[in-house]
């Protein structure tokens, strides 16, 4: 049986590669459409024709497009991502410190929603029509139609203008510390390894409000969907068994109910993660957050080749590991996995 | 007992632990306090991104680093404005590098004295093949610094001699009054030469890849940090020798997107000075005791509506001016520039009475009179045309573009609003010149009325996305460009100038921006410059 499941892990990591060389195509091409001329925009204010013309030859925008694919293609495999002519630094270099900055806040954010969500679910779930369950829905509800640009600056305009309990929203840290030494990238990892506390305090307090109005976000999708598969699985024919059988209340309901709810839970945490992950780009801009999600946008409006097809690829990268992950998780959690293959 | 006491012993070692953790984090902030009057916190909302500004893709608020970072030979005055605002002064020209200049070879020459004791950061001193290389750089690298030492006539590399250690000859093909101010634009900075060469390879003679993140130069600021996307650092260079030693000892610049936040953190009072705040939030914060406002007009500049020649019914004139009585001018100015800037409306004269520029045309909103003009240009019932704004500068461009439809419809011409997205708009609007009728604007470094008529009206010429063409005009522009504003023939060919361009209108100007700037009401030295840019070096703190 563990040969299977190692078999049916292995098959899907097989698929990733395809899927990979279909992003590279896909965001190469859709980048040649975007519209505007690149050569045109970094031309600069004063460009002439014939500076214009020099940028393009500069930029390899003058060959054929089958070309500039394969020079892409090669470059990709050599490590190069190109260098971001809106950032001017290599994209590589820029993925690596934006990636860790938008990872540890949507990891905190979701973090936050999952402690909120899971046991409102549960409760909610448990208590149909309580007051818990109204709570949770009017929390869902909330959650789920307040625009996050809003939250944010509502959470911001409360705790820092008014109240003053958090730090300026000035991105990562404060001005008067130094980021600590890059070991992961994740500032409080890095601050609590090398032991420096109050950069870690700081680099902690900077990440509040941000990761609080990512999780009010979350929040909702992850409630409802833990309420409404617990319902199901409560409601289910093997609790009625166990329940019958005399298996006492709280193994029924957190070891045979949740094991079984988790399996949706876990895709939509996974689709919620890549969404933070990707979407979070109005709190980037409100708290000064220096993540890939601000990077691309501005690759996106200055069209920047190169970022802008950096920026899908790691982004495909991390979604389909993402989801490779989660089926892993899947294929060992369910029993049923492998089986039949 | 003795098991209650072990249990103690531990808590008063965390207790103790408490205490001299919350003391030195009460002492951390003394310390701060001290060094925090010395240091500069300024907001930016735009992002640098490289400190080379000859770099091909250098965007604009990289240039404060060649302002900060590297000294010119010459630079502009600053003078004081009505309201205590700081703004840059075009006529005159005071030494920086250079600690005298002379115009040699019957005045087709300038001779720069450069000063004996001016360094480079690194202590060797700057000395005339240090110009040279950077001149010859400037205009070798193509693209924009190559097209700006152009507008000052400089487009070879034997132009630029060096006589001798500190003697430097810049020689003109034809004397010309924007030569020296060209000089003091950002673009002709001053590099460190011989570290420069060390980092050259044989395909990057120019060491473009070496000065994009490492600046060489003699500024009166060295970086400190620079992390893209964040922050720059810079620290005051004690030896600077071209001008007064300024007083901040560090400034940050710190990004910070969202001018909402800008707007919190300077209110807040966590930072000095903030950049590029919305007018509305400028007019607001006014008001604010805490706070002071740094305002004056952008130099050169106009934000305009252009008519395209090559639309129909924008080729005739009366249509054009029908256009020009429908706008409706005060609304504009209320709405879409909280009233900061200058009006350029409403003149009461109908020639040009000076050469100020650029002024007011006469131009009023009158809908009866574009109405009429409109049913003798043949246009009773008027025409569909689009109306083009950049969604980049969509905070004045989108009310503007608005309330002009609006006014428009009352007369006849149905205009659905075009956005273009920032990226774009470079290639529609000024390249391929194709918008029918657009919001645009154009603001001139180099501050002479024909210098703007050069770029701005000549047929073919970069910022006349209007087509406009005018041989008159062009004849004018040619024969003023390189004159000197004290010949007699100057005021008589400007005057001209705005007179053509206000009867032909092929440019509606709406108003004159301005450049605002929110500081913490003990700041002071917040100078309006040409480029827009910050310049950290007059700055200083109560």
């Amino acid at each position: 049986m563990l040969y299977d499941k190692g078999l049916l892990i292995l098959k899907r990591v097989m698929l990733a590669i395809p899927t990979f060389f279909g992003v590279m195509v896909i965001s190469f091409c859709l980048t040649r459409t975007l519209p505007g001329d690149p050569a045109v925009y970094f031309a600069g204010v004063l460009a002439d024709e014939a500076s214009i013309q020099q940028v393009r030859e500069q930029l390899g925008l003058d060959r054929s497009l089958p070309y500039q694919f394969l020079a892409y293609c090669q470059n990709i495999l050599q490590g190069d991502f190109g260098r971001s002519l809106s950032t001017g630094q290599d994209v590589l270099d820029e993925i690596r410190t934006r990636l860790p900055a938008s990872l540890e806040l949507t990891l905190l954010g979701l973090f936050f929603a999952l402690i909120t969500a899971i046991p409102l679910g549960i409760i909610a779930a448990l208590k149909p029509n309580s007051w818990v369950d109204h709570v949770c829905r009017i929390l869902v509800t909330c959650g789920a139609s307040t625009p996050i640009f809003f939250s944010g600056l509502f959470l911001m305009f409360v705790f820092y203008y008014l109240l003053g309990w958090a730090p300026s929203p000035i991105g990562r840290l404060d001005f008067i510390y130094l980021e600590p030494l890059h070991i992961t990238g994740f500032y409080t990892i890095d601050a609590l390894l090398v032991g420096d506390l109050e950069t870690f305090k700081a680099a902690f307090s900077q990440l509040i409000l941000p990761s609080t109005t990512l999780a009010l976000c979350a929040l909702a999708p992850i409630a409802r969907m833990t309420r409404s598969s617990m319902l199901t699985s409560l409601e289910s024919e093997y609790v009625k068994a166990a329940k019958a059988n005399g298996i006492p209340a709280k193994k029924r309901v957190y070891l045979y109910a949740l094991q079984n709810a988790s399996l949706p839970l876990l895709t939509v945490i996974g689709l919620v993660f890549g969404f933070l992950l990707g979407g979070n780009v109005l709190v980037e801009k409100v708290y000064s957050w220096p993540g890939v999600g601000s990077f691309a946008i501005e690759a996106l409006i200055a069209s920047d080749y190169a970022a802008v097809q950096g920026f899908v690829l790691i982004m495909a990268i991390l979604f389909v590991s993402l989801n490779l992950l989660i089926d892993i998780f899947y294929t060992l959690l369910d029993p049923r996995m492998g089986r039949n293959e | 007992m003795l098991s209650s006491l072990k249990k103690k012993v531990p808590h008063k070692i965390k207790l103790y632990g408490l205490i001299t953790l919350s003391i030195a984090s009460l002492l951390a902030p003394q310390v701060k306090a001290d060094t925090r009057q010395e240091t500069l916190i300024v907001l930016s909302g735009a992002s640098i991104n490289s400190l080379d500004i000859h770099r091909t893709g250098t965007n604009r608020p990289s240039y404060q680093v060649a302002v900060n970072m590297y000294d010119r030979l010459v630079s502009f005055g600053i003078k004081e404005s009505a309201n205590g605002s700081l703004k840059y002064d075009s006529s005159t020209i005071k030494p920086e590098l250079a600690e005298s200049w002379e115009l040699v070879d019957d005045g087709m020459s300038y001779l720069f004295h450069i000063r004996k004791d001016a360094t480079f950061w690194d202590g060797s001193p700057v000395t005339a093949d240090d110009v040279k290389w950077s001149f010859d750089r400037a205009i070798s690298l193509g693209g924009f610094p190559t097209v700006q030492m152009k507008a000052g006539g400089l487009t070879s590399p034997e132009q630029f001699v060096v006589v001798d250690k500190h003697t430097f000859k810049v020689k003109m093909f034809k004397p010309s009054k924007l030569t020296l101010p060209d000089l003091a634009v950002p673009i002709p900075m001053v590099i460190n030469s011989t570290l420069a060469k060390k980092h050259a390879t044989k395909d990057d003679p120019w060491a473009t890849e070496y000065l994009h993140k490492t600046p060489a130069g003699g500024g009166a600021y060295m970086l400190e940090r620079w992390v893209p996307g964040q922050q720059l650092v810079y620290k005051r260079f004690d030896d600077w020798k071209s001008g007064d030693l300024p007083k901040m000892k560090r400034v940050i610049v710190r990004e910070v997107p969202s001018s909402a936040t800008r707007r919190a953190l300077i209110e807040r009072g966590d930072a000095d000075v903030a950049l590029g705040l919305p007018s509305k939030d400028v007019k607001e914060l006014m008001s604010y005791p805490s706070l002071k406002v740094s305002s004056s007009t952008i130099d050169n500049t106009i934000h305009a509506l252009g008519l395209n020649m090559n639309f129909e019914p924008f080729s005739k004139t009366k249509v054009r001016q029908a256009i020009a009585y429908a706008i409706p001018y005060q609304e504009i100015f209320d709405v879409a520039a909280y009233g900061m800037g200058k009006p350029m409306w409403g003149r009461d004269t109908e020639k040009a009475t000076s050469i100020l520029w650029p002024q007011p045309f006469p131009y009023n909103t009158n809908l009866e009179k574009a109405k009429s003009l409109l049913a003798e240009a043949g246009y009773p019932n008027g025409f569909e045309v689009p109306i083009s704004i950049n969604l980049g500068f969509s905070q004045w461009t989108e009310p503007t573009a608005l309330l002009i439809q609006e006014n428009l419809k009352a007369i006849g011409i149905s205009a659905p609003v075009n956005k273009i997205p920032g990226a774009s708009w470079r290639t529609k609007a000024l390249v391929e010149k194709g918008l029918e009728l657009h919001l645009k604007n154009f603001g001139g470094w180099l501050n002479y009325p024909d210098y703007y008529f050069f770029w701005a009206y000549i047929k073919g010429h970069l910022f006349n996305s209007m087509n406009y063409d005018n041989p008159e005009i062009k004849s004018l522009v040619d024969s003023s460009l390189h004159m000197e504003v004290t010949d007699s023939q100057y005021d008589t060919n400007v005057k001209r100038l705005i007179d053509i361009a206000t009867d032909e209108v092929p440019m509606i100007p709406l108003w004159q921006p301005s450049l605002d700037v929110v500081m913490k009401s003990n700041v002071s030295g917040y100078v309006n410059w040409f480029h827009r840019q910050l310049d950290i070096r007059a700055f200083s703190k109560e």
